[in-house]
Formats: C-alpha cells, sequence, structure tokens
C-alpha cells in the first residue's frame, strides 16, 4: 500500500491543531452546555481527526478528493 | 499525443462551483432550520409563558373581585391599592411582576409596595388601543409579558405585566447546540462536497478528455487533425515570439498522388484503407518534436520543430520511400506515390499562413513536376498564383473556344509520309499567351470540365477529320484521354452520335489513353476499349514503358497502337540499354500483334536508327511539330 503523503501546507496544519485544541476544551469543559451526546461524540471525532492531521501533515479528505494545499518546495 | 494542447480549464471550475454549490445549500438549509428552530422554540415559550400568566391574572382577578365586592375597592377611593391587600388574601405577588393596574369605572389602581411596579406607558399605550389582550415587549433588556383582563361580573378591568424567562431560556439552548449542529453540519458538508465534488469532476474530465480527443482527431486514421495542427504550430510561434531563440522548424505538406482516382475507381472503403495505412507509416514519424496529422481528405502534414530545410529534406525523401513500400488493400496491391512541399519557419513566413501556404504550393510544384518533394522557393508563388487564376477561368476559356487544337503528324519513318496526326490541345489565352497542357490539363483533371473538355475535343478533332477528308486526305486523329474519361459512361455515345453527324468513318478516330491511366482499374478499361472496339475506333497505349503497368495489360487490353515513350528514344542512337528496350518491345508487339509508333524522334540519327531497328511509325519534331489545322493541311499539299 502507498504511504500517504503530506498534503497540507504549515498554515493549514497550524489552523487544524488550533481548533482541534479548541474544540477539545470546549468539550472537556462545557460538555453540559453542548448537552447532546451526538454533538458531543461528533466534536470529539473531528477534533481528534483534526489532531491527527496536525501531527501528521496528511488529511484523508483532501487525500480522496485529491486536493493538498502542500507546496513542495522544488 | 493524445493530450490536447488546449488545457481542461472546466476542471477547476467545475469542482469551485461544485463546492460552492453544496456548501451554499449547506448554509441555505441551516439558515432556513435555525429560523423555524427559533420561531418554534419562541412559540413555545410563548405559550407556556402566557398559559402560566394567564393562571396568575385569573387568580389576582378573584383576589380583586372579592376587594371590590367587600368594598374594600371601590370608585372614589384614591389611586392606590396596598399591597398587603393580597398577601392578606393569600396571594403573595412575586418579584417578577412589574405592572398590575386595576379600573374600576374609570377609576385606575396602582398595585404599589415593595416591589418594583411602574407605570409603564409602553404597555398602558397598548391596553388602551386594545389591539389585542396580551403580548410581549421589550423594557431594559428584560423580556416582559403583557395581559389585559376583563371581569364581566364586576366591570373591573386588569392590565398586568411580568418579567419572563422561560422563553429565554429555551431561545438560549437553542441557539448554543444550533450553533454547534450547524458547525459540524458544515463541516460535514465540506468533507461531502470536496469527496462528490471529486468524483463528479473526475468523471466529467474524462468525458472532456475524449470530446477532446474526438475534437483535435481524425476519425477514420486517428491522427491529430486540422485544430490540433493550428495550435500546435501557432503555440510553437507563440512560444518563440516570448524567448526570442532563433530556433527553425518545418511543414511538410504531403499529398497522395492519384488518390481521387483509387476513390473513384475502386471504392471509398479502399481509399479509407490506404489512408488509414498511409497514416500508420507516417505515426512512425511522430516524435517528441515531430507531429503528424491528416488535414483533410488525401493531405496529411508533419510538423517537424527544430528542423531546418537541409534535415526536412532528408525527412521528406525518408516519407517518400516509406510511402512507397507496396501496401495491400482488399487484396489489391498498391504502391502509393506522395508529393510533399517543404516550408521553412523563419525563412518561409512567421505565421501559421505563410507557412501552410507555401508548403502547399511547393507541394503542388512537387506533384506537377513529379518531383517527389520540393522546398518552397519565391518563384513557385507566380506559378501558382497563375494556377489559380486559371482555375477560375476554365469554364469561360471553354464557352469561348480559347483551347485550340494544334495536331501533330505521325509518319511512315521510311518514305516520311504522314498516315496521321495527334490531336495535342493548347490554350489561347487573352492575357497570358498561348499555354502549354502542363499549365491546365492537371487543372481540368482536377474540376468538373473534365468530361466536357474531351467531348470538346474530340468534336473538333472529327470536324477537323471530316475537313480532311473532304479536301481528300484521308487522315487518323488521336485523341488523348484522361483516366477520369473512363468514368464518362456516355462518351461512346457521344462519339457515335458525332462520328454520324460529320460522317466520319469511326476507323479514323483514334484514342490514346497513357499506360499509367490503363492501370487504374483493369476491368472498367477494358470494358470502355471494348465498347470503344465496338464502334470501331483505333486505340493506343501512350508512354508506353514508363507507367507502372505490367506486361500483362498489353495482353488484356486490345488496342491498335503502342506508343513507345520518348525517355527510350532521347539517347537511342548511342545507348545499347535503350536499344535493346525499344527492340524488345518491338519483338513484343510484333508476337502480339501490335503496331508500334515511336514518340520523340527529334534528330537524324534517332530516325535512322530506328529505322534500322525495323521500326514503322513515327512522331516527333523531326517529322513536324504540333501545328494549326491550316498549317498541316498545307504541309500535306507538299511532297514528303
Amino acid at each position: 500500500m502507498k504511504l500517504p503523503t503530506v498534503n497540507l501546507c504549515k498554515v493549514d496544519r497550524v489552523l487544524r491543531g488550533a481548533l482541534s485544541v479548541f474544540l477539545i476544551i470546549y468539550a472537556i469543559f462545557w460538555h453540559k452546555e453542548i448537552g447532546d451526546t451526538l454533538l458531543l461524540t461528533l466534536i470529539w471525532v473531528f477534533s481528534i481527526l483534526n489532531l491527527i492531521s496536525f501531527a501528521s501533515g496528511w488529511c484523508p479528505v483532501y487525500h480522496l478528493a485529491n486536493l493538498s494545499t502542500y507546496k513542495n518546495k522544488e | 499525443m493524445g493530450k490536447s494542447v488546449e488545457k481542461i480549464n472546466l476542471d477547476s471550475d467545475l469542482r469551485r462551483h461544485l463546492l460552492f454549490g453544496t456548501i451554499g445549500l449547506v448554509v441555505a438549509v441551516l439558515i432556513i432550520f435555525i429560523n423555524v428552530t427559533h420561531d418554534i422554540a419562541s412559540d413555545l415559550g410563548e405559550s407556556i409563558e402566557s398559559e402560566h400568566i394567564e393562571v396568575q391574572v385569573n387568580e389576582i382577578a378573584k383576589v380583586v373581585s372579592s376587594l371590590v365586592s367587600t368594598g374594600q375597592l371601590a370608585s372614589g377611593q384614591n389611586g392606590k391599592i396596598p399591597y398587603e391587600y393580597f398577601a392578606s388574601h393569600h396571594y403573595f405577588l412575586d418579584e417578577d411582576i412589574i405592572l398590575l393596574n386595576v379600573l374600576i369605572a374609570d377609576q385606575t389602581f396602582t398595585i404599589t409596595g415593595g416591589h418594583h411596579f411602574k407605570n409603564f406607558p409602553e404597555i398602558v399605550k397598548a391596553v388602551s388601543e386594545k389591539k389585542s389582550v396580551n403580548g410581549f415587549t421589550k423594557i431594559n433588556d428584560d423580556r416582559i409579558f403583557w395581559q389585559y383582563k376583563y371581569n364581566d361580573g364586576d366591570g373591573t378591568e386588569l392590565v398586568f405585566a411580568r418579567k419572563v424567562h422561560a422563553l429565554d431560556r429555551a431561545i438560549s439552548y437553542m441557539a448554543t447546540r444550533l450553533s454547534i449542529s450547524a458547525f459540524v453540519t458544515f463541516w460535514l458538508a465540506v468533507w461531502a462536497a470536496l469527496i462528490i465534488s471529486t468524483f463528479i469532476t473526475q468523471r466529467f474530465i474524462k468525458g472532456n478528455i475524449r470530446l477532446n480527443y474526438l475534437a483535435n482527431h481524425d476519425s477514420l486514421t486517428h491522427l491529430p487533425n486540422r485544430t490540433y495542427l493550428y495550435e500546435i504550430v501557432n503555440n510553437y510561434f507563440k512560444k518563440n515570439k516570448q524567448y526570442p531563440i532563433t530556433k527553425k522548424a518545418s511543414m511538410l505538406f504531403i499529398d497522395l498522388n492519384k488518390f481521387k482516382l483509387i476513390n473513384d475507381t475502386l471504392g471509398h472503403h479502399s481509399g479509407d484503407a490506404l489512408l488509414v495505412a498511409i497514416a500508420a507509416r507516417l505515426k512512425k514519424f511522430v516524435t517528441k518534436t515531430d507531429y503528424a496529422f491528416r488535414y483533410g481528405g488525401d493531405e496529411f502534414i508533419i510538423w517537424s520543430e527544430n528542423t531546418e530545410q537541409a534535415a526536412a529534406e532528408v525527412l521528406a525523401a525518408e516519407v517518400i520511400e516509406v510511402c512507397r513500400k507496396p501496401l495491400t488493400i482488399q487484396g489489391s496491391k498498391f504502391e502509393v506515390s506522395v508529393s510533399i512541399g517543404i516550408a521553412c519557419y523563419p525563412e518561409d513566413g512567421d505565421n501559421f499562413n505563410d507557412i501552410f501556404k507555401r508548403a502547399d504550393v511547393a507541394m503542388y510544384h512537387a506533384k506537377q513536376m513529379r518531383l517527389g518533394y520540393q522546398s518552397y522557393q519565391k518563384n513557385l508563388d507566380i506559378r501558382s498564383s497563375l494556377m489559380v487564376n486559371l482555375s477560375g477561368q476554365l469554364n469561360h476559356a471553354l464557352i469561348n473556344k480559347q483551347f485550340i487544337v494544334f495536331y501533330q503528324p505521325k509518319v511512315n519513318i521510311a518514305d516520311g509520309k504522314i498516315f496521321g496526326v495527334e490531336a495535342l490541345i493548347r490554350w489561347q489565352h487573352p492575357i497570358e499567351g498561348l499555354l502549354t497542357p502542363n499549365f491546365f490539363i492537371s487543372l481540368i483533371e482536377q474540376s468538373d470540365f473534365v468530361h466536357a473538355f474531351t467531348r470538346y475535343v474530340f468534336k473538333q478533332a472529327i470536324a477537323q477529320c471530316k475537313n480532311w477528308c473532304d479536301s481528300g486526305y484521308e487522315l487518323s486523329v488521336a485523341v488523348n484521354i484522361s483516366p477520369y474519361n473512363l468514368l464518362d459512361e456516355g462518351l461512346v455515345t457521344y462519339l457515335e452520335k458525332e462520328l454520324k453527324q460529320h460522317q466520319v468513318p469511326a476507323d479514323l478516330i483514334e484514342i490514346e489513353l497513357t499506360e499509367s491511366a490503363t492501370m487504374v482499374d483493369i476491368e472498367v478499361t477494358k470494358k470502355l476499349f471494348k465498347q470503344f472496339r465496338a464502334l470501331g475506333v483505333k486505340l493506343s497505349i501512350d508512354d508506353f514503358g514508363t507507367g507502372m503497368s505490367s506486361l500483362s495489360y498489353i495482353k488484356e487490353l486490345d488496342v491498335d497502337f503502342i506508343k513507345i515513350d520518348r525517355s527510350f528514344i532521347i539517347n537511342i542512337a548511342e545507348s545499347n540499354e535503350d536499344e535493346a528496350i525499344v527492340m524488345s518491345i518491338l519483338l513484343l508487339c510484333q508476337k502480339l500483334n501490335r503496331d508500334v509508333i515511336i514518340e520523340g524522334i527529334e534528330t537524324k540519327e534517332q530516325r535512322d536508327k530506328l529505322l534500322s531497328l525495323g521500326c514503322k511509325y513515327a512522331q516527333g519534331y523531326y517529322f513536324g511539330k504540333p501545328m494549326l489545322s491550316q498549317e498541316l493541311t498545307l504541309l500535306l499539299g507538299k511532297p514528303s
């Protein structure tokens, strides 16, 4: 199987990281305000996926959609 | 080569449209959803609040009724009701009540006491107008619900207002959850839109590539077509203008010789198969910088980048060589000859039209002169423009009888006696002067006048033959016909009619067909020759020995004369090879019982040599140039 290649640029990664941290904090401390289990689950999934993208620089949706914000310096 | 030069711009556009379309749709749905949910929550909150307040107002109304009935509250008292009145009736007004007015017989009583009761003119105004019996209003960021109640029993009226919380709470919950839902939905929508747009775009691109291929390629040969050619060549010029590097390029305009003939006689299937086979051969020349195109009909183009004239000529020679290799189409073997015109960038032009036109002119010259290939030269243009001019005047010339028949005598070599003539056509052009057939025969063959023209020549020749007969000279007149005339089904009937009309014996008319023409389709030629034979006219094969036909044609075709081509005669006095060929043909014809006429005798040595070889009949400048009928009549009168 082909290893996933980086498809996110720096800005994209940082934005995703910041968003995931914000959502995780929100989900932990304000979960009562959210109130709905389904919504809470979705927020957790979204946060974790974005955190993975932040760490690896690879986004599965970009991969499926054949997109990339990563600019090769060459 | 399969990829088009034209970029598929629709790709990113389509994706962007799909993406924004989907996201836009989701945003619209979310707005509707939030709006409706907000309304539902508001309606629910209002309904709960109003139910709750109605109960409260009913309770207060009861207390007020009791106060009125017991006389504790009556008209004429001052307008204040102490708060304690309600407490004494076991009804405790809560903190949220901000207005409670009681009207008894036009007198208003206001509740007083330890609460924040105030007279709010907005509420009083709304009540006085009596547009409704209750409603919401906002005072200092507080949502206020007010209610008006009229008591039938004692005629008292109540105006009541209270801060409400349930509605705000409902809206607050809804706002939080809806925002999160909207965010999640939006995020899911973006994912979905990205993936769906990719799939749709990919499908679209596939279709687009196919369409692009169809638009840029010829469906028969699968070679790129003229649209593609324009793009490639124009892009090359554009690139060269941007980066002024002195690069060279050459265009080879390739045209198949006698293709129309193959198409007309063997059918379009064979013609198409031939084009496909030639295209396959041309594809072998395709490299990163060399492109092959089918321009249309039997015209192909090779565009060779970074190639100058010398290299282009080498390439042209290779193309001719490759195309010439025998081809088998539907069981028949072909040897295809091509004519190639070469025009080079930048010396012959720096735009598509110039290069193309000049390659075409050069090709035309190569074809006319049977050169194989020809590079463009400036003097070709003059000839080419003359040809274009002439081709537009054919009909006019035919109607105005500008075509004049010249006659060249055919003689007995031994005594020089004229026994017949060959009719040769000239064009007496009002501006260009007397034009030889080189200038116009191919134009006529390519035009619609080919049949009318041949009939015209026959008519002239038969009329002249009749003249000579009347003057006592029985001369056979030979007329050359084009291979295209083999397709004229009415020619035999026409000839018969003319002969009858002029009362000329059929055996005085001779039809000459060049050997290369007879090879087109032997069956067609045989059939027509039979009809001519039945009519009684004489037949001969012209230019024998130069074409590509085999000896079997002499066997197959029942002709009276074989005319040996002049190329064997030029050096006959010195060349042993030519002598051997002529002797062999003579022997062959003797065995086959055909008469031989030698063409192109110009010197006495040639005449003597041929006489010594046993030739009987000849034709050439030595005996007489082509001349007008009057001159020939004079010549006939002289002793030979």
